[in-house]
């Protein structure tokens, strides 16, 4: 601030003059903020340090990439639909978009979630692009915890064919309240639609996640499979069983993500025909539920 | 600057903190209103406000925004208001001691930002600023309000 250095007028009220009695005070307010910044950075630190070691976010190397896209089709056809869990119809109205729209919301902290999405990856994965995927894990303190998976937070997916929208409503990182970090805010659309089917008589409790729509028509409300397949696997491991599907989880996930190719071909107009015209999926096609609940 | 333009100022940032506290109020109570505000490693409003600390005894801090900035508009109009030079002292204590409770409550809510939450909120430090902003004038202009300097020089 300028001070006003005008000599005062003899007649005249006298210019004001700046007090300097309490301009410690600032200097007292900044020190205090300084100290505030360091401590809270100090302690963030710590604190960071902790959960990272604990939950590290790491992106998925190109290699384990190459194999949850990679799944050769002879081992589509030998998983076939063993074990995978059918969808609910919750609409039986073609959707109008031009793109099949996939949508999914889950959150970190859920392990049925981290199952999921390791269908939900492989089969999109038939259909288009993932980018920016890093590892994750469900929560320690939950039910199966630490189950290995990856985060669509911070994601993109590229696909003529498909629309894909990945919410991660939480984190798996707990607050000392107890509840899990906010993440992403699903559109008013998104909260729309996840009320209406979220919900019985489509599932039988009401906002479980993960929640699945595909095409606005079909639903997965829950894990296709039990995380408990996963349990004390790495990424890797898993990953790396998928071309063979040499083991039960792999199977499990390979199986669940031929129905989930199913139902994208249904509302896709089955595209592309490399995907959508095998006998497996034209089958699966076939047996997709008819009458919505 | 003389007192009345520190005044007019003052009335400007607390009315300026009435509005960003009210659109971060509405945030909390109607979730279909945009946030507008990043989401990045360090800058993300909607952790910060969606995270315990930017509740208080059940009540959006930003609430307490509200009320503090309607108080300090109030004491910054009725200065002012005052005619000539020499504020009244109850006047000026009370808006003394109302920016220091400010600067105390910013720097708990940066300690909670930047020490519990780990983001910023550009918003909250939007507002932040403003208190110190009208906490720095009030300070800067004591002289001018007590009439102190005046008389004796």
């Amino acid at each position: 601030m300028a001070r006003n250095a005008s000599r005062p007028k003899r007649g005249a009220a006298p210019p004001p003059k700046r007090g300097k009695s309490l301009n410690w005070l600032l200097v007292v307010v900044t020190l205090a903020l300084v100290v505030t910044v360091v401590i809270a950075v100090k302690r963030n630190r710590a604190q960071t340090g902790a959960s990272t070691a604990a939950l590290p976010q790491t992106p998925v190397p190109p290699a384990v990439m190459a194999q949850l896209a990679g799944v050769p089709a002879a081992t589509w056809e030998q998983v076939g639909l063993t074990g995978a869990t059918p969808p609910v119809l919750v609409s039986d109205t073609a959707s109008r978009t031009p793109k099949a729209v996939v949508l999914y919301m889950g959150a970190g902290f859920c392990p049925y979630c981290a199952a999921a999405r390791w269908s939900l990856i492989t089969a999109l994965a038939r259909f288009g692009t993932f980018s920016g995927l890093t590892y994750d894990w469900s929560s320690m303190s939950d039910v199966y915890p630490g189950t290995s998976t990856f985060s669509f937070h911070g994601s993109t997916y590229t696909s003529q064919y498909v629309d894909f929208q990945g919410v991660e409503l939480q984190g798996n990182v707990r607050f000392s309240n107890g509840e899990y970090a906010p993440l992403e805010h699903p559109t008013a659309e998104q909260e729309r639609l996840i009320t209406e089917y979220d919900a019985p008589p489509y599932t039988r409790d009401t906002g479980g996640l993960p929640f699945l729509l595909v095409g606005g028509r079909y639903m997965w409300a829950g894990s296709p499979f039990s995380p408990q397949l996963l349990a004390q696997r790495s990424q890797e491991s898993v990953a790396s069983t998928l071309a063979s599907a040499s083991d039960d989880a792999a199977r499990a996930i390979l199986a669940n993500a031929n129905e989930l190719t199913a139902m994208i071909c249904a509302v896709d107009g089955n595209q592309p025909a490399s995907v959508c015209n095998t006998p497996l999926i034209e089958q699966a096609i076939k047996a997709l539920p008819t009458k919505v609940p | 600057m003389g007192r009345r333009g520190y005044d007019r100022w003052r009335v400007t940032l607390a009315g300026a903190g009435v509005l960003i506290s009210g659109y971060l109020t509405l945030l909390h109570f109607d979730r279909h209103i945009p946030l507008v505000c990043s989401a990045g490693a360090l800058v993300n409003c909607e952790q910060v406000l969606s995270s315990p600390s930017s509740m208080v005894l059940g009540v959006p801090v930003a609430a307490y925004g509200i009320a503090w900035f309607v108080v300090a508009f109030v004491l910054a109009w009725a200065s002012l208001r005052v005619q000539g030079a020499v504020e009244p002292p109850r006047l000026r204590t009370a808006a003394l001691w109302w920016t220091g409770v400010g600067v105390v409550s910013v720097l708990w809510l940066v300690y909670q930002e930047l020490g519990v939450v780990g983001k910023l909120c550009a918003w909250c430090t939007a507002i932040h600023g403003i208190v110190l902003a009208l906490f720095v004038l009030q300070v800067l202009s004591d002289g001018l309000r007590t009439g102190r300097d005046v008389a004796s020089g």
